[in-house]
């Protein structure tokens, strides 16, 4: 697990295991934890937005009903280690995009639809491949 | 060019009262921005600008937002239940 994706789970949800997580094919999926949950479905999350160019590294996940966190990080020309932290929240009339610095603004236009897209996206992929649930039916999955 | 004198003090107001008048009072503030004669009016302007700015109206997609939180609390919900069964 990144250094900066282990940060910003501190941050956000308490001390994070430093345990990269991938499904074993024979372990039961209610062995895991919330937290661990939630980096299965970062790491669906972090796909959904093309290829990662190389030597970066991307994590998008849904926090909550109305948060969605985006970390990226990488190395810039000077070989030092880059990292953003973006996080949305969902409100009635728009999605509020908050970054470090206390930048703050609601989103638009293409930024807007693409991140709905995603949403969708990660919705269909997480329930099929996480929680082995039909995302239409809402039926578990055989 | 305008020359028609623009009250900024009401036009300021009036952007706080309802954002959804941002467009409008922009393209005020663009037409009062040609008359500017004093520094002070132009302070006034640049203020009442940075105001209809930060009122700007986001985009209206009540649809999609609401699909939105539904995706949020569905695996929020899911997450939470199954991670709930194993403690």
């Amino acid at each position: 697990m990144s250094n900066v994706f282990k940060k910003a789970m501190s941050l956000i949800v308490g001390d994070p295991s430093a345990v990269k997580l991938t499904v074993p094919k024979n372990r039961p999926l209610k062995k895991f934890t919330e937290r661990e949950l939630l980096q299965l479905e970062s790491e669906i999350g972090s796909k959904l937005f093309g290829e990662v160019p190389a030597g970066h590294r991307r994590e998008f996940f849904c926090l909550d009903a109305t948060t969605w966190i985006w970390h990226e990080e990488w190395i810039d020309e000077t070989k030092k280690r880059q990292q953003m932290t973006t996080r949305y929240e969902v409100h009635d009339n728009g999605v509020l995009k908050v970054q470090e610095g206390a930048r703050y603004s609601y989103i638009e236009g293409a930024e807007l639809q693409n991140l709905a897209l995603a949403i969708r996206m990660y919705y269909e992929q997480v329930m099929r491949g996480v929680y082995k649930i039909d995302p239409h039916t809402g039926q578990k999955l055989a | 060019m305008s020359e028609k004198p623009l009250n900024y003090t009401s036009a300021s107001a009036e952007i706080e009262a309802d954002p959804l008048e941002f467009e409008e009072t922009q393209i005020d503030l663009q037409k009062a921005g040609a008359g500017i004669t004093s520094y002070e009016q132009g302070r006034a302007l640049a203020q009442a600008a940075a105001l209809a700015e930060s009122r700007k109206p986001v985009e209206k997609h009540p649809t999609m937002f609401i699909e939105m939180k539904w995706v949020g609390g569905r695996v929020s919900e899911e997450r939470h239940n199954l991670a709930s069964q194993e403690s």
